[in-house]
């Protein structure tokens, strides 16, 4: 074998920088079919997400990492890879159904989703981590309180190309109405402007974003909402309640997607059903080398 | 060494250099319901990446998020984010918004726009060049010459208007080619930027849909560029020109039968054989047609024509040309204006339009390009006639041959090139100077340039920029294109060179050395099809093309036979005017986004047109033709060219469908610089309106 590729096993297995590390994740709440799920906010392992802080306030919770799908300590210089990743749904709703593990940067909390003002965000207590310039980076408002839906709302950002007041596109909520249901996520009968991906859509030509101005809302929404910073690592697939997937990224869909110091992994789920009480379970692991 | 040597080389690159873009997406369906069988192009739908118009130079047409890239949109104008509309209130102030788009003053563009309105009027202009002013809601359309006042696109209200905009779009006309690139036209799906030395390729691709509407295939390409506009609402044998440059005109007159429309006394005419007559040359044509003054006594006058019509040479577009290209011979020496070329929308050249022919020298065919664009609209939208004239008596008998007669368009980037009457749309630094329908430099130590700004050309992109130097004394001169210079030429004849757009800026210019004197005239810059190794023996190789319903105008009942002719990719020139492969049937009454050459019936064939026996791309399209015109006023088609990077067969609803294309399916398909990446689909199954493809691409490089 190559130089490179047994180097990273070599360095991994051999002198044991690699982390071997599960998860469960159970939503407890239900969710609409079609739409998006943030499994950060389901109960299991690891322990449920609330997206806690101040109001307004862009939060990069300390130590955040510890809290999500534990993928090993610091190894900077190193630099640690997704190597392999194996998972189960554990019913109909999630088997088949894609998934997205993401690093989640930060997020904005206590959005009042009744508020039709420009709601402008405190960035002056974080920064972006990790992906600091904004490329790659994406944004999606999960609920953290019941809400109505059906209303048009917008985010003014600063994009990875550093220029801000920049305005993404029309999204509309959609009228799941429950907690951890990606709001801006699901399709109409005509497909309007819901989308099938869980990102709010970007103004065109952006790459990412860097930094959040404000949300705006258009008419009374209900609920209160965190608006999450993300970039997404892997598009993950199950395909049957009875099968496990099983994904080495060196071999499989060659990409050894990077895992920075303190990223904090988490899963999206785009669910056919509701996801009360359907377990998803797996195994990440993750290699260090020079 | 570009490219990854080894899988090792790969993992490195990835994980050593972090070489890797990772891009998610989805799109809508944006048609009704998808048909099984046919092909549709998803960059019409909504969704991630963004939904685009073929052609279209306005940006943010639909003001889908803001009011970016507009200006003015303040105080009485305002955007509404719920309906994405611009709205204004009356107000006897903040009357106008506009935006600056880069396009050629002189040259006629489709203008389409939507208003709703309370009360007051509107007036759409472009360039300065007004359209009717509006004062009910609708849509409305206009092909309008675009004026030199200033290069933006602009409504300008009443005091008392009140309503809104939107739906804005500005396409060239006629099917001029458009190149895309990543940067160029918004809706190109994002894959890491440039990276040359290195060269980038698609390592995975992964797709699923939402609804039942299962098997579908879904195509990533990396689309090149467009021929926008190409009206179906003309009656048979309808041809679309194209190209500018001599290189490829539409064939007005091919000279094979004999000029026989009148004969005038003490002149003849004849259909010869060049190898008899003595006169090969020219075009590949056996023949050519001969016409002849017989003797002394004939002064000036007519010499020849010949009878054309819109069911077999002229085309509707005609009116808009601005250049005939024709191969010319004389027996005797001429000065410039002893010939004429003339059109008549009435018989026998009763009541020509005539264009002077330039020198010739005896017994040589020269292939001459006429500025035809001074002939009112009204003068040639209709020709029934064709021929030459003697306008300047030589005292003598004397034959004059001519062998194929073409015509084109302008190129769709400069304003002006042959300096007719003067420089307009030039900047000419101190030491130039327009002279005679040309423009001329004296040396001087200070080097200035002769150029045009804020060019329609894509960066990036290779042109083929054609000029003439004459009455050179002393010195070089060098053309450039964005920044990138050509070759300095240092002595008199017309050039023609391939440059690749610079990034610098939108500018072609000409830049002197000190000692330089001459004279500049007869500039064209025409767009290459780009990403496609232009100028080498295999440019072209492996494009495919398509074409759609342009602008959500749909074709009426129109089930014509469609004829388009391209040039393959056979060498660095290619084989033009080739036909298709096979017959292909327009499909009637059709929706937005579907490719009508697509389906299951006789005729069909999605979603690539076929290509001739034995040709394997395509380097230009030439011509189009439908056997029948459209039902529905203003339908158009756009056609597409492109190159497939991968496809990807969906079989279950909801389950993504993978590939691994380094080591599954290994290929590792190139993904150039400046690619423009988009998603066609074709159906399996009955697809509703607002079905979403969902997917990512990896990429990576070395």
């Amino acid at each position: 074998m190559a130089n490179r590729a047994r180097d990273i096993l070599y360095d991994a297995y051999e002198l044991g920088q690699n982390t071997y590390a599960t998860f469960r994740k159970v939503p407890s709440i239900a969710s609409v079919a079609n739409m998006w799920v943030d499994l950060s906010m389901s109960t299991g392992n690891p322990r449920p997400n609330f997206y806690v802080g101040d109001e307004l306030t862009f939060t990069v919770p300390t130590d955040w990492y510890k809290k999500g799908i534990w993928h090993g300590g610091n190894v900077s210089p190193k630099k640690k890879f997704l190597h392999k990743i194996c998972f189960w749904g554990g019913g109909a709703a999630v088997a088949p159904a894609p998934y997205l593990l993401c690093d989640y940067l930060g997020y904005v909390p206590l959005i009042d989703m009744d508020n039709t003002d420009a709601q402008a965000v405190d960035n002056t207590r974080a920064t972006l981590p990790r992906y600091t310039s904004g490329v790659g980076v994406q944004a999606f408002l999960v609920a953290t309180q019941p809400y109505v839906g059906g209303q048009n709302f917008q985010i003014t950002y600063t994009n990875s190309d550093n220029v801000s007041g920049r305005v993404s596109l029309l999204s509309v909520t959609n009228t799941s109405t429950y907690i951890g249901q990606i709001v801006n996520s699901g399709i109409t009968a005509t497909g309007g402007r819901n989308f099938m991906m869980p990102f709010i859509q970007l103004q065109a030509g952006d790459k990412g974003i860097k930094s959040i101005q404000s949300i705006q809302f258009y008419g009374a929404n209900g609920g209160l909402a965190a608006l999450v910073l993300c970039r997404p690592i892997v598009n993950l697939m199950t395909r049957d309640p009875a099968a496990w997937v099983e994904m080495d990224f060196l071999k499989n869909k060659p990409s050894m997607p990077r895992i920075y110091d303190g990223a904090y992994l988490n899963l999206l789920v785009l669910a056919s059903a509701t996801v009360a009480s359907i377990p998803t379970i797996g195994e990440i692991t993750t290699v260090w080398t020079d | 060494m570009a490219g990854f040597s080894s899988v090792d080389d790969f993992v490195s690159s990835v994980t050593t250099s972090g070489q890797f873009w990772r891009q998610d997406f989805v799109k809508l369906v944006a048609t009704g319901t998808v048909v099984a069988g046919n092909a549709y192009d998803l960059w019409l739908g909504n969704g991630t990446i963004q939904q685009y118009l073929h052609g279209n130079l306005v940006k943010n047409y639909d003001f889908t998020s803001s009011p970016t890239d507009w200006s003015g949109v303040t105080g009485a104008w305002s955007y509404t984010p719920g309906t994405h509309l611009i709205t204004r209130t009356a107000s006897a102030s903040d009357l106008a918004i506009y935006q600056t788009i880069r396009m050629v003053a002189g040259c006629y563009y489709y203008c389409r726009y939507t208003i709703a309105r309370s009360a007051g009027g509107v007036t759409f202009s472009l360039g300065g060049t007004n359209d009717t002013q509006r004062t009910a809601a609708g849509t409305y359309s206009a092909i309008i010459l675009c004026g030199s006042t200033d290069k933006t696109v602009k409504f300008t209200a009443d005091s008392s208007y009140a309503g809104t905009i939107d739906l804005v779009s500005v396409q060239p006309i006629a099917g001029n080619f458009l190149p895309y690139t990543d940067t160029s036209c918004e809706g190109s799906m994002w894959h890491g930027g440039d990276v040359s030395p290195q060269t980038k390729h698609l390592v995975n691709f992964g797709a699923c849909v939402n609804a039942a509407s299962v098997p579908n295939i879904l195509y990533l390409v990396d689309v090149l560029g467009v021929y926008p506009r190409i009206t179906m609402t003309q009656t048979a044998n309808y041809i679309m020109p194209v190209g500018a440059n001599s290189v490829r005109g539409a064939v007005l007159e091919d000279c094979q039968d004999d000029w026989n429309e009148q004969t005038v006394a003490n002149t003849a005419h004849a259909l010869v054989v060049k190898a008899t007559e003595g006169v090969t040359g020219a075009s590949v044509n056996a023949s050519c047609v001969k016409l002849s003054v017989s003797n002394d006594t004939f002064t000036t006058g007519i010499i020849g024509s010949e009878v054309v019509g819109p069911t077999t040479n002229m085309t509707y577009y005609y009116q808009y040309a601005q250049y005939v290209y024709m191969w010319v011979r004389s027996t005797i020496n001429l000065d410039a204006g002893d010939l004429t070329f003339c059109t008549d929308e009435s018989a026998n050249l009763a009541s020509s339009q005539d264009v002077a022919l330039p020198a010739l020298t005896a017994n040589t065919w020269t292939r001459v390009r006429l500025d035809v664009s001074g002939v009112a609209i009204a003068d040639r939208d209709v020709v029934v006639s064709i021929g030459i004239k003697v306008a300047v008596d030589k005292n003598q008998a004397f034959s004059v041959y001519v062998d194929d007669v073409e015509w084109a368009m302008p190129d769709y980037v400069l304003r002006n090139g042959t300096f007719t009457a003067n420089a307009d749309g030039w900047t000419l630094g101190a030491n130039w100077a327009y002279n005679s329908n040309n423009i001329t430099r004296t040396a001087n130590a200070s080097i200035t340039t002769a150029g045009q700004t804020l060019l329609p050309v894509v960066q990036k992109c290779p042109y083929l920029v054609t000029y003439t130097l004459s009455a050179r004394s002393a010195g070089g001169v060098t053309i450039s294109l964005g920044g990138t210079s050509g070759t300095q030429r240092v002595a008199n004849g017309t050039y023609s060179e391939i440059i690749t757009c610079g990034t610098t800026n939108y500018t072609l210019e000409f830049t002197p050395d000190a000692t330089f004197d001459g004279t500049i005239d007869d500039v064209i810059c025409e767009a290459l099809m780009p990403r496609s190794d232009v100028g080498a023996a295999n440019y072209g190789a492996n494009n495919k093309f398509y074409y759609v319903m342009d602008n959500q105008i749909s074709n009426g009942a129109q089930t014509a036979n469609v004829d388009i002719r391209y040039t393959n990719s056979s060498g660095s020139e290619g084989t033009h005017n080739r036909s298709l492969g096979g017959t292909v049937i327009n499909m009637a009454s059709d929706v937005i986004a579907h490719l009508p050459h697509s389906g299951v019936g006789a005729g069909k064939y999605g979603p690539f047109l076929p290509l001739a026996a034995g040709d394997t791309g395509v380097q230009s399209v030439d011509q189009m033709a439908f056997s029948g015109a459209a039902a529905t006023a203003e339908s158009a088609v756009n056609v597409v060219v492109c190159k497939v990077i991968a496809s990807i067969p969906i079989t279950t609803a909801q389950v993504f469908a993978e590939r691994d294309l380094m080591n599954q399916l290994p290929s590792l398909p190139r993904v150039r610089d400046g690619a423009c990446l988009q998603l066609l689909h074709l159906s399996g199954a009955v697809t509703v309106q607002g079905t979403a493809f969902v997917g990512f691409c990896d990429f990576a490089w070395s």
